[in-house]
């Protein structure tokens, strides 16, 4: 294996392309700078692409730890460190990011139509923050990345958004602000209490803190991951941020930026505080339940698209959750793999919403309707997200589901038998919301003139939806990834 | 004699500068030389100190401070971070001028140094009369400043307020200096200290004497009871006035009440810990809160120091003498972010930079990008997100008191920094998410605005990269 650092280049290709967009650009003597941002922005997008595919190829399945670990001191005397590498969990998410981020990129640049440098700016600020996010193996670096994924998306929203977007910009920034502040209050008993913040190191140190002291960390914790992913009731700050972003700026949030509260839970409540765990996870079943349940009934209910679709992911992050706080093997790599695989669903959704978006300038259902007579391929892969998202077998939606209701319930009987209610209420809505769009007479004059997909929205599209596709019908790539990761993780609670 | 004298020789030459300087400014055609002239001789005083520090290196007493930073002492550290501030105002001072071509005497200039001086004086001193010398040596000028502006009638009544308020936080000091002086026999620090010290809990009248000195400390560094003058003054003030007061004034303060604390109350809890922990919780609060309907630019910011010094005024009142240092870093930090913030208010607005409001910078992102992108990092700055300077400063200050249990502060502290992040995203909201906006026209860009600005963006961008060098060098 080669020496190469390939992770500190993942998340250097963005961070350099972001300062080259921003500084070097306005020099540049092309004759278009908006042109020329957009093709520094793809290209930057497509090389971190590769690169994490490159990590996919390398990662060793059979080795159990850390790969391609990279450590170089940064502020030692107060422990941060620039220590990051992947394991079996992790490695898929960047994977994620880098695809999303330049599907997203693609999506957007015909779409967007003024400050397009900044808009790129942004989203490469995002991206290496959240690849920084999933591949640290330093807490106090982990909370660096979680805190500075706000800036980009707070202008992202505020920017580029829908009418209402400065509320929404607002309420994401500081609900999402006022989590992580207790994040930081924990981090720092924590350093004070072990002097370190090496994630190895504390794995071994926190379990052994008397349960009371692990109980305040781990509901300091959860305050900042339950708001990220979020649970129920911490999650109102959603619909507002997913309606009023910008249709790429929805795709990152949901396809990355709630999956870094879920890979929080995994990589730092469940090893650092398992007592603690152990002692909330009724609880907090109970509330993924919940989630589950409230998400899919809301979201029936709802008048406007996106929203729709944002409260449909609240449902499904509480999937997720459940399936991390049931400790079982096939509970967790169920949720790992639900996170990933809604991670795909979920985005090629929106950008669904926002395709048709573009054509009809209003997100109101009822301004839709026998969409599928004048563009019957964007039917098809609408319908293959959809059903992606309801969970039937053959997308990856069920293979995610499946394995989470699986652990939820080899853990509490009842609670399980209510989740797995919760799949059909997901028809129910999804179903509902894809006859209003597709099918039945065209009653609004407008969608005759709809234009079927443009190249750029198949670019961005079919990706999306062959991955949905290929991981329902062969998921072993991805499980086997996770699952020795996820065994190791579930040693700690076997004892 | 004379070996004393060459310890103040700073001092005297301090002094000299103002009086030759004004002198000179008499009788010169254009201010403007004189102003290089105090600069070039500001850098003289700076080596100077440099150089005295090794000499004198094995006598002076150290404060607790910090030893051995660059092989200086802390009073010798005080006047050169003082100093360090007071150079960067004249600078803006002059461009200031030359900017909004106000005709102001060169008086600004001379009640900067003799303000700084007093600001030494206080540091240094040993007994409770030149306390009181350098406090009111550094607080009269400052009134003056505050209502330079004689075409504004805005900036004469914040002189007007600022002398009042000041006047009875000082005659607030004599009164308890006056009583610690009754009940304790004498005005030195030492002994003062050792009577405090000595089963003083009896003692009501020393307890009330010692406290009430502190007022008029409390009072510059605009903590809570005593900010009420810092959004008038701040908002009604000419901008150098007011980087003045936030920077130099602040910082000098700081370092009066470190030494203070440690010289004359040493660990006698109920001044030393129980009282700042009591203003600390109220200037956060006072502070986050305060600042939510404030429409004036220069408003916002008294209230976001009124909260900064709640968190420093919580490091203060921590056990561990160390816990100083933490706490100049935190205000270090905070002051270079507030005099970028002043300083690019001034390229963005110009003369309208005294009375700016949201209305004014609205849409600044998009008509000055790069000013609005280094305000935009300024405000986040102070919010507290990683990786920039802010966030180092509250993380050091907030592991300090998470590592003297000090939770119920911490958890004030960061829910009112949750609290304050809505109004510094509120100018990042007003510059970037409007549609609408009036094109802002264009300030020639000068250079010692140019310079201030990007010491202060590179400052707070890097602090990560190399803050640790910095912060190491200072604890050993």
């Amino acid at each position: 294996m080669s020496e190469l650092p390939i992770l500190s280049i993942t998340i250097l290709l963005p961070l350099i392309s972001a300062v080259y967009i921003t500084f070097f650009i306005s020099q540049s003597k092309s004759p278009n700078k908006q042109i020329y941002a957009m093709y520094v922005a793809v290209l930057c997008g497509a090389l971190t692409l590769l690169s994490t595919i490159y990590l996919l190829i390398k990662f060793d399945v059979t080795k159990n730890s850390f790969q391609f670990v990279e450590r170089y001191s940064w502020f030692a005397p107060f422990g941060l460190e620039f220590h990051v590498g992947v394991d079996g969990i992790s490695l898929y998410f960047i994977f994620l990011t880098a695809l999303l981020t330049l599907i997203c990129i693609i999506a957007s640049i015909f779409t967007v139509k003024k400050q397009i440098k900044e808009f790129l700016l942004c989203f490469m600020l995002l991206e290496a923050a959240c690849i920084g996010a999933f591949i640290s193996l330093n807490l106090l670096l982990f909370y660096l990345f979680f805190e500075i994924v706000l800036i980009p998306m707070y202008i992202i929203i505020g920017v580029f958004g829908g009418e209402n977007r400065v509320y929404a910009a607002f309420k994401f920034f500081i609900y999402t602000f006022l989590g992580s502040v207790f994040f930081l209050l924990a981090l720092l008993f924590i350093y004070k209490t072990t002097y370190s913040f090496e994630m190895a190191k504390l794995n071994i140190l926190l379990p052994s803190l008397n349960i009371e002291t692990q109980k305040i960390l781990w509901l300091a914790t959860f305050i900042a991951f339950a708001i990220k992913v979020p649970i129920v009731p911490f999650h109102t700050w959603l619909p507002d941020a997913h309606v009023q972003a910008p249709t790429g700026g929805s795709m990152m949030l949901a396809g990355v930026l709630l999956k870094l509260g879920t890979y929080a839970f995994l990589r730092i409540s469940l090893p650092m505080f398992p007592d603690a765990c152990q002692y909330f996870a009724p609880y907090v079943e109970m509330l993924s339940t919940f989630a589950i349940i409230y998400g899919s009934l809301v979201a029936f209910a709802q008048t406007d698209m996106k929203k729709v679709i944002a409260y449909s992911s609240v449902a499904h992050m509480g999937f997720v959750t459940g399936g991390i706080f049931s400790f079982t093997e096939v509970g967790v790599s169920g949720a790992v793999f639900q996170m990933i695989s809604h991670g795909v669903i979920s985005s090629a959704l929106f950008l669904i919403v926002g395709i048709l978006y573009e054509r009809n300038h209003t997100k109101q259902i009822e301004m839709f309707g026998g969409v599928a007579t004048v563009m019957p391929k964007l039917a098809v892969l609408f319908m293959i997200a959809m059903l992606g998202s309801i969970g039937l077998p053959g997308t990856s939606g069920f293979i995610g589901e499946f394995m989470s209701i699986f652990g939820i319930f080899s853990s509490y009987k009842v609670l399980g038998s209510i989740a797995s209610l919760g799949i059909v209420m997901g028809a129910i809505y999804m179903l509902g919301l894809y006859k209003n769009i597709m099918f039945g007479e065209i009653n609004n004059a407008q969608v005759r003139k709809f234009k079927d997909l443009d190249p750029y929205e198949y670019v961005a599209l079919i990706p999306l939806i062959l991955l949905i596709i290929y991981w329902g019908i062969i998921p072993s790539n991805l499980l086997n990834v996770i699952n020795p990761s996820v065994q190791n993780l579930i040693n700690i609670f076997a004892k | 004699m004379s070996k004393e004298l060459i310890k103040i020789i700073p001092e005297i030459m301090l002094l000299a500068l103002a009086l030759i300087g004004q002198l000179i400014a008499v009788f010169s055609k254009k201010n403007k030389y004189v102003v290089y002239l105090v600069l070039a001789a500001i850098c003289l005083i700076a080596v100077l100190i440099f150089d005295e520090s090794w000499q004198i290196l094995s006598n002076y007493p150290d404060a607790g401070l910090g030893q051995g930073i660059f092989g200086m002492d802390a009073s010798n550290l005080s006047r050169i971070i003082t100093l360090a501030f007071t150079f960067g105002t004249v600078i803006f001072y002059q461009d200031y001028i030359e900017i909004t071509g106000y005709k102001f005497k060169i008086e600004f200039i001379t009640l900067m140094l003799l303000s700084t001086l007093g600001i030494w004086i206080a540091v240094s001193a040993d007994n409770l009369l030149s306390l009181f010398c350098g406090l009111e040596m550094q607080a009269l000028p400052g009134y003056a400043l505050a209502a330079f502006n004689n075409s504004n009638s805005k900036s004469s009544e914040a002189g007007l307020k600022y002398f009042i308020l000041g006047a009875l936080a000082s005659c607030l000091t004599l009164f308890g200096m006056s009583f610690t002086y009754g009940f304790s026999g004498s005005l030195d620090y030492s002994i003062i200290k050792q009577t405090l010290n000595n089963g003083a809990e009896q003692n009501i009248g020393l307890i009330i004497g010692v406290t009430l000195i502190f007022t008029s400390i409390i009072f510059k560094l605009s903590a809570a009871p005593m900010h009420v003058w810092a959004p008038d003054v701040y908002e009604g003030a000419p901008i150098p006035a007011v980087n003045f007061f936030a920077t130099a004034q602040k910082i000098g303060t700081l370092l009066i009440l470190i030494h203070s604390l440690h010289y004359l109350v040493g660990e006698f809890l109920p001044v030393r810990i129980y009282l700042f922990k009591v203003l600390a919780a109220l200037s956060m609060l006072i502070g986050a809160f305060g600042g939510i309907r404030q429409n004036s630019l220069k408003r916002l910011m008294a209230y976001s120091t009124v909260l900064n010094m709640g968190y420093i005024l919580m490091a203060v009142s921590l056990n561990d003498i160390r816990i100083n240092i933490v706490a100049v870093g935190y205000m270090l930090i905070y002051i270079i972010s507030v005099n970028g913030f002043f300083v690019l208010l001034l390229s963005l607005l110009g003369q309208k930079s005294d009375e700016a409001t949201f209305e004014d910078i609205k849409g600044a992102g998009y008509s000055r990008k790069a000013i609005a992108g280094a305000i935009s990092i300024i405000m986040f700055s102070n919010i507290g997100l990683p990786p920039l300077a802010g966030f180092f400063g509250k993380y050091f200050i907030f592991y300090q008191a998470i590592a003297e249990r000090e939770f119920i502060l911490a958890i004030l502290g960061i829910l009112t920094s949750v609290v304050a992040s809505f109004y510094y995203l509120k100018v990042v909201k007003v510059m970037y998410f409007t549609d609408k906006y009036t094109e802002i026209t264009s300030i020639p860009t000068r250079m010692g605005l140019l310079i201030l600005s990007c010491f202060s963006i590179a400052f707070i961008l890097c602090f990560s990269l190399f803050g640790t060098c910095i912060f190491w060098s200072f604890v050993n």
